[in-house]
C-alpha cells in the first residue's frame, strides 16, 4: 500500500514498473459480463465450500456427491451461460481465474496447489472448448431464439468432459501433492457422477438460460 | 460563439430495427452553457447523450449517420483517452457506474487508465474529493455512502479528468428537493468553471432557472427549442372518503438491526377502500421502509398493523418495488400476469378473466407473448405493475413508480389504477413519490414522512442499511486492525504464503509435517480478531482436519492395516487415520495461513498486491467489478424472492414445479446484472478504458 505521501517500503522488494500488462483485448461490455458470471459462481462455490466442511465432517469422501451439484453443477452453468452471451477463446480463461482470486482474497485458497488445480482447469476447459468447435466456430454465435438439440448435446457433453477431466485431476494432484490415497472406483465414479453427470445437466440448462437472456438482456 | 459541442445531421438505427431512434439531429451549443434535453420516455434522449459521450458509434452495435464534435474532436475518429479528457458521462442509475470498490479507487479509475503518472494522480484525486465535499472519504467503501453522496463522487470522478462537456442522464430522478437544490447549485458551479453540461431531463421545471437552453426530442427529432407541456395538470378520479378501513398502522416505527437508529418513528397511518394515498418526504425518510411494513415483509419495531377481514377473501396486499425488473421471471407477459392468481389457487377460468381485464386495463394486450425482460423500461412497469393488479389485493403498494416514466407514461398507469380502484378489483393504494407534483396530482390523501433527526449523512440524506459490501462470513469489524500481521506488506503475505504451501507439499517426514502445520497455524495467535473470526478459523482447521482422517481411513491400502470401525459397511483403517492426521498438516499449513491473511487484509489492498506482484490488468478489472457485483446480487436475490412471496408463491420442495420457479428466479437476477453490465461498460469507456492502451496503477489509501 502507498503511503500518503511516499513510496511504500516494500517497493524496493518487489519492483515491478508501473505502466504494465495493457489490459487484454476483451470489450469492456464483455469484461463487465464476465465479471458478473464469475461473481455468482464464486457465491455458489464459497457457500459450497462452507457446507463442503460441515459435509466433509458428516459423510467423508462421499460428501462429494452432494457437493458436486454446486461445485460442478452450477457452475457448468453459469460457463454455458456465458459462452452463449460470449463465445469466444479465452471467456472460460478469465471467468475460471477470476473465481479463483475472488476465492482467494475472501477465503485464502492461495498456495502452490490451487495454482496448480486452476491452471490445469483452465488449459482443459480452453482446449476442450476450442477443440469442439464451442468457442472457435460460430456454432453459439448464430442468432437464434432457442438452441438446437445438437448444440445443447454438444456443449453439455464437451464442459460435462471438462469437469470430470478436472475432478479426476483434482483428486490426482491431491493424491500427488498432499500424497491422500484413493480408491480408483472413487476417482471414477466421481469424476463420472459429479463431473459428467451433473456437470453435462448444468450445462444444459445453463445453455437454454444462455439464449433466453441473448433474447430479452442483450 | 464558441462551440464546446457540435451535431449535424445526427441519426441512429439500433440492431434489427427500422425506425431511427434519432433521425436528423443538428444544434450546436457554446462553451460554459446549461443545455436540458426534454422529451417523453423512448424519445431518444439517453441514446442522444451515448452519443455526445462517444459510446456511439464507436462500441454500440447500430448504425451511425452526421457527426457529433465535442471540444473540437470528431467522436468517430477520436482515441478513447482523449474522448474521456474531453467528455464525461453520468447515466441514470449511479451505483451501476461506479467502478471501484473504494472512494478514492473510483476518481482515480479514470486517471489510471489516461496513464497519468502516480503522483499527478495522487493530486488529482485530493483536489476532486476536496471539491465535492467528500475529502476525508478517500478509504471507504463506495456502498457505504448515501445516494447523494455517490452521486458527487461520480461527479468528482468526472471533473477530475477534466472534461470540457459533462453529459447527465436525468440527474434529479432520485433526488428529493434538497439533494435536488444542492445539484442545481454545483451545475451552476460547473458552468462557472468552463463546463458544458447537458441534461436529459423529464423534471425540466425544476432545471429552467439555471439552464441557457432547452432541446425538445420527440421520436428521435428535435422538435423545438423549448419545453412543452406534455400532459396537463389534471387530477385523477375523484376523491373518496369514508369507506370501510382495510388496514391501520398505529404509531408504529421501523429500524434494521436493533442498535442502529429508527428509519422512522411514530407513524400513524390507515387505509381505506378506494384511497389513493402518497407518502412523500425526503430521501431517506422511510418512504420504503413504510411500505414494507404494511406489506408485512419487516415487522414494525414499534407500534402494530392491524388488517381488517376482507370478506371477498383476497389477499391483503400487492408489491412493486422500485426496480419492478425484478419481478419478471416468466417466459411470456401472460404467464406473468397469471402467475400471482394461479398461486392463489384460482381457477383457469378466473384466471383468464384476470388476465384479460388487467391487460386491456393497461394496454398490455398487443404484448401479451412478449417475453416481458425485453421489453422497453416503461412497458417493464406496467407489465409488473399489472402482474401485482391481477392478485385483486386489499391495497396495492408501489414504491417510487415514477422514477424514470415521462408525465405521459405516468398519466396513462394512473388512469389504470384509479379505473381498478375504482371497479372494485383493487382496494386501495399506497405509492411512495419524492415528486411532490405527482402527489398532488394522483393522489387522494398525502401523507408527509419527515426526515427523522437520527442517522442522516448530509444533504438530507441517510445511510441506508444495505448488506455488507462483501458476501465475507466474517462481519465487518471481524478483520483485525492495528497488529503486527495486520501492518505487514499484502505483498509480503502472498509471498509467504506461496512459500510455505510449496514447502508444504514438498517435505515428508512426520516432524517436517508438524513443523509445517505448526507455522502455517501461528499467523492466527498472531491475528487481532473478534471471537466469530477465530471460530471460523479453529473451525475450518477441525474440519480440515477431520476430513482428512475420515477419507484417509476408508481409502488407506498400505499393509499392515487393522480395522478400526465399520460404518454402513464400510471399514474404516487405524493406520490410515493416523496416516490422514498427518498428512492434514499439509492442508492446515495453507488454509489457516490463507484464512489469517485474509483476516488481516481487505480484500482490495489483497487484491491490490496482486496486481502489483505481476497479475494481469484484466484480471484486477474482472476482480474489482465481481467485487462491486456481489453485493447488489445479494440485495437483488431477496428482492426476487419477495416479489415471488408477495404473489402468493411459497416454496414446496416437494413439487416439481417449485423447482422450476426456483431456477426461473435467476433469470431475472441475471437479466437485471447484464444491464447493470452494460451501463458499467459505457462508463468504463467513457471514462478512458481502453483495452489496447497502457494504464498507470494508483494505490489508493485502504484500511485493513
Amino acid at each position: 500500500m502507498q503511503a500518503e505521501s511516499g513510496k511504500p517500503s516494500a517497493d524496493a522488494a518487489f519492483p515491478i514498473p508501473r505502466s504494465r500488462f495493457p489490459i487484454a483485448p476483451l470489450a469492456p461490455e464483455q469484461m463487465a459480463t464476465i465479471a458478473l458470471v464469475a461473481a455468482m459462481h464464486f457465491v455458489v462455490s464459497y457457500a459450497s465450500v462452507l457446507a463442503g466442511m460441515l459435509l466433509w465432517t458428516l459423510l467423508g469422501p462421499l460428501a462429494v456427491f452432494v457437493t458436486g451439484i454446486a461445485d460442478q453443477g452450477i457452475p457448468c452453468l453459469l460457463l454455458a451461460m456465458l459462452l452463449v452471451l460470449i463465445p469466444r477463446v479465452g471467456v472460460a480463461a478469465w471467468s475460471l481465474a477470476t473465481v479463483f482470486v475472488l476465492n482467494t482474497l475472501f477465503g485464502g485458497f492461495a498456495g502452490v496447489p490451487s495454482l496448480a488445480y486452476i491452471g490445469v482447469s483452465i488449459v482443459v476447459h480452453e482446449t476442450l472448448l476450442a477443440a469442439s468447435g464451442i468457442t472457435t466456430t460460430s456454432l453459439l454465435r448464430v442468432p437464434r431464439p432457442r438452441p438446437k438439440v445438437a448444440t445443447v448435446l454438444r456443449v453439455a457433453l464437451v464442459l460435462g468432459l471438462c469437469k470430470a477431466v478436472n475432478v479426476f485431476a483434482q483428486f490426482t494432484l491431491a493424491k500427488l501433492l498432499f500424497r491422500f490415497m484413493f480408491a480408483d472406483w472413487y476417482l471414477i465414479s466421481a469424476s463420472l457422477v459429479t463431473g459428467l453427470g451433473y456437470g453435462s445437466v448444468g450445462a444444459a440448462i445453463g445453455l437454454v438460460l444462455g439464449y433466453r437472456l441473448r433474447r430479452v438482456a442483450v | 460563439m464558441n462551440a464546446a459541442l457540435e451535431v449535424m445531421g445526427l441519426g441512429f438505427t439500433f440492431p434489427g430495427r427500422t425506425s431511427q431512434a434519432l433521425d436528423q439531429i443538428n444544434f450546436t451549443l457554446p462553451t460554459a452553457s446549461i443545455t436540458v434535453v426534454a422529451g417523453r420516455t423512448g424519445s431518444g434522449k439517453s441514446t442522444l447523450l451515448r452519443a455526445l459521450a462517444a459510446w456511439i458509434p464507436r462500441h454500440s452495435a447500430g448504425r451511425m449517420t452526421g457527426s457529433v464534435t465535442v471540444g473540437g474532436l470528431d467522436t468517430r475518429t477520436a482515441t478513447t483517452a482523449e474522448l474521456a479528457r474531453t467528455v464525461g458521462l453520468m447515466q441514470q442509475s449511479i451505483d451501476d457506474q461506479l467502478c471501484a470498490t473504494t472512494v478514492a479507487g473510483e476518481v482515480a479509475f479514470g486517471l489510471e487508465n489516461l496513464a497519468l503518472p502516480v503522483d499527478e494522480i495522487h493530486g488529482r484525486v485530493g483536489a476532486a474529493l476536496a471539491r465535492f465535499g467528500l475529502a476525508g472519504f478517500e478509504s471507504h467503501q463506495t456502498r457505504q455512502l448515501s445516494s447523494g453522496q455517490r452521486q458527487r463522487l461520480l461527479l468528482a470522478s468526472l471533473w477530475a479528468m477534466r472534461p470540457r462537456v459533462l453529459v447527465l442522464d436525468e440527474p434529479l430522478s432520485q433526488l428529493d428537493e434538497q439533494g435536488t437544490a444542492a445539484l442545481l447549485a454545483e451545475l451552476r458551479r460547473l458552468r462557472d468553471e468552463g463546463i458544458t453540461i447537458v441534461v436529459a431531463e423529464h423534471r425540466v421545471d425544476q432545471l429552467l432557472p439555471i439552464v441557457d437552453r432547452v432541446l425538445v426530442l420527440e421520436g428521435g427529432r428535435l422538435v423545438g427549442a423549448k419545453p412543452q407541456a406534455m400532459v396537463e395538470a389534471v387530477t385523477v378520479g375523484s376523491p373518496i372518503a369514508g369507506g370501510p378501513t382495510i388496514v391501520a398502522a398505529e404509531r408504529i416505527a421501523a429500524r434494521y438491526g436493533a442498535s442502529s437508529p429508527p428509519v422512522f418513528s411514530d407513524v400513524t397511518l390507515s387505509v381505506a377502500h378506494g384511497e389513493r394515498i402518497a407518502i412523500v418526504g425526503p430521501n431517506g425518510a422511510g418512504k420504503s421502509t413504510l411500505l414494507k411494513v404494511l406489506a408485512g415483509i419487516m415487522p414494525p419495531a414499534m407500534g402494530e398493523v392491524r388488517w381488517c377481514d376482507d370478506e371477498a377473501g383476497r389477499p391483503p396486499v400487492g408489491l412493486v418495488p422500485q426496480n419492478p425488473d425484478l419481478t419478471l421471471f416468466s417466459n411470456s407477459v401472460r404467464d406473468e400476469l397469471a402467475f400471482g392468481p394461479r398461486q392463489l389457487g384460482l381457477d383457469e377460468a378466473e384466471i383468464a378473466r384476470r388476465v384479460a381485464t388487467a391487460a386491456d386495463e393497461f394496454s398490455l394486450d398487443d404484448l401479451l407473448d412478449e417475453p416481458p425482460q425485453g421489453l422497453s423500461q416503461g412497458q417493464r412497469l406496467r407489465v409488473a405493475l399489472t402482474a401485482a393488479a391481477t392478485l385483486e389485493p386489499q391495497v396495492l403498494l408501489l414504491d417510487e413508480p415514477t422514477i424514470g416514466q415521462d408525465p405521459e407514461q405516468m398519466h396513462r398507469l394512473f388512469s389504470a389504477l384509479v379505473a381498478a380502484v375504482e371497479a372494485g378489483r383493487i382496494g386501495a393504494i399506497v405509492f411512495s413519490t419524492h415528486d411532490a407534483e405527482v402527489a398532488r396530482r394522483y393522489a387522494t390523501r398525502i401523507l408527509p414522512l419527515p426526515a427523522a433527526g437520527e442517522g442522516r449523512g448530509e444533504g438530507g440524506m441517510k445511510r441506508v442499511p444495505t448488506s455488507p459490501p462483501h458476501p465475507n462470513p466474517l462481519p465487518q469489524g471481524e478483520r483485525g486492525t492495528g497488529g503486527a500481521l495486520e501492518r505487514l506488506d499484502a505483498r509480503v503475505k502472498i509471498v509467504y504464503l506461496l512459500a510455505l504451501s510449496l514447502v508444504s507439499v514438498t517435505v515428508d517426514s512426520a516432524r517436517a509435517l508438524l513443523i509445517v502445520g505448526a507455522i502455517g497455524m501461528a499467523p492466527v495467535f498472531a491475528l487481532r480478531c473478534g471471537w466469530r473470526a477465530r471460530a471460523l478459523v479453529v473451525g475450518a482447521i477441525a474440519a480440515t482436519i477431520w476430513g482428512a482422517v475420515l477419507s484417509q481411513a476408508m481409502f488407506y491400502s498400505f499393509e499392515p492395516r487393522t480395522p478400526w470401525m465399520t460404518i454402513a459397511g464400510v471399514t474404516l483403517w487405524r493406520e490410515g487415520a493416523r496416516y490422514g492426521l498427518l498428512q492434514s498438516m499439509r492442508l492446515v499449513a495453507t488454509t489457516a495461513s490463507g484464512i489469517a491473511v485474509c483476516l488481516s487484509t481487505s480484500p482490495e489492498r489483497l487484491l491490490a498486491a496482486m496486481t502489483r506482484l505481476g497479475s494481469p490488468a484484466t484480471l484486477a478489472f474482472l476482480v474489482t467489478t465481481a467485487m462491486r457485483f456481489l453485493p447488489t446480487m445479494a440485495d437483488e436475490w431477496l428482492a426476487i424472492r419477495l416479489a415471488h412471496r408477495l404473489r402468493g408463491y411459497r416454496f414446496r420442495p416437494w413439487k416439481l414445479a417449485a423447482w422450476c420457479i426456483e431456477a426461473g428466479m435467476f433469470a431475472p437476477l441475471v437479466a437485471a446484472a447484464l444491464r447493470r453490465a452494460t451501463t458499467l461498460a459505457v462508463s468504463v469507456t467513457t471514462r478512458g478504458l481502453d483495452p489496447r492502451a497502457p494504464r498507470t496503477y494508483y494505490d489508493p489509501p485502504s484500511r485493513g
